[in-house]
């Protein structure tokens, strides 16, 4: 089935949300989680994992990822703008 | 020069600024409350706005903060308007511009819901989309080249003139609120959220508040003026009221996620 094109910020928001839920369970996600969760392929997933790492919002250690606080508030940013969006008709 | 010492009613016949309707003693204090009540919830709503474009940079998103700013600042014209109620000058300049920061803010919101579904991807540009586009200059064009063709033949500005331009521009308000209406109660049936039933009604509210100012003008009734005045509050804290539940509810989730 066609997927629809995602926007960078709901990638990165798909990919944060899928460390966080990883992390609960096992403290540190795996990026093969990671990558069943977003339903990405692994090069791009790669990518992307880099770019957060970049800016903060992830760090790596021995191939696994967690997450920061910084991570952390842009998922609730990107929830609260997602909400506000849907609630004024946008 | 005779006309700076004549009464207001009698300059201005097609009364201008409709708080001058209301009872000479209440009408600053009315007029204070409802305008502070108005910027204040224009600039509450557009700052959310402003901080979703920031985190998001979707460019569409920018004619509400901008739109919400531009109708606080109509707000503030109309009490300014009002505080100089008696100057031959400041009193027609201060309702030219309420008018056309009013217009021009409904044409920007618009252009928001017009534009929504280009999520800050570039858009093919349509004629109908240079329409768009114009309306808002137009939104300004128009009062102004109104306003300033009068200046040019005479050496002060035509109250009924004012007046009418007032009436014209209000029924171009109250197209640009029908057409965001609908943009919302579309987006409410795709959706199927009571919760989004809100916005529509706030936009409702804001359409009735310009049909009960254009009343104002045929009938100079203080009761369709003071209708016209509740209804843009309530629709101005309904919307806000929306923007704060959003937002304060996933605050309340995050906080006891954190607790858990």
């Amino acid at each position: 089935m066609r997927q629809e094109k995602r926007h960078k910020l709901q990638l990165f928001y798909e990919i944060l949300c899928a460390i966080e839920e990883d992390s609960m369970r096992n403290e540190v996600a795996r990026p093969t989680h990671v990558q069943h969760f977003t339903r990405l392929s692994y090069d791009k997933m790669m990518n992307h994992l880099q770019e957060l790492e970049d800016k903060g919002m992830i760090h790596r250690v021995s191939g696994l990822v967690a997450i920061t606080a910084k991570g952390k508030r842009f998922i609730e940013q990107y929830d609260q703008l997602i909400k506000l969006i849907e609630s004024a008709g946008l | 020069m005779i006309r700076d010492k004549l009464p207001v009613a009698e300059l201005d016949p097609n009364v201008l600024n409709p708080y001058l309707l209301l009872d000479a003693g209440i009408a600053p204090a009315v007029s204070l409350v409802f305008t502070a009540a108005s910027v204040f919830l224009s600039l509450y709503i557009s700052r959310h706005f402003f901080q979703s474009y920031l985190f998001s940079g979707f460019g569409y998103l920018l004619g509400l903060p901008a739109g919400f700013v531009f109708l606080a600042a109509s707000f503030g014209l109309e009490q300014l308007g009002l505080l100089y109620s008696q100057s031959v000058l400041l009193h027609p300049a201060f309702y030219w511009l309420q008018v056309a920061f009013q217009s021009e803010a409904l044409a920007l919101i618009a252009l928001s819901y017009y534009y929504k579904d280009s999520d800050g991807r570039p858009v093919r540009i349509r004629l109908s989309d240079i329409g768009m586009m114009v309306l808002p200059l137009a939104m300004v064009m128009v009062p102004m080249l109104l306003a300033t063709s009068e200046l040019a033949s005479k050496s002060y500005i035509s109250y009924p003139s004012l007046a009418d331009l007032g009436l014209v521009m209000r029924i171009f308000n109250m197209a640009v609120l029908a057409y965001i209406f609908k943009n919302t109660v579309v987006s409410l049936v795709r959706s199927a959220n009571v919760r989004m039933l809100y916005v529509p009604a706030a936009f409702a509210l804001l359409w009735l508040e310009q049909y009960s100012l254009v009343m104002t003008y045929f009938d100079n009734s203080a009761f369709a003026f003071a209708g016209s005045i509740v209804a843009r509050v309530a629709g101005l804290a309904l919307f806000a009221y929306v923007l704060h539940a959003v937002t304060s509810k996933r605050r309340l989730e995050i906080e006891a996620r954190e607790k858990a």
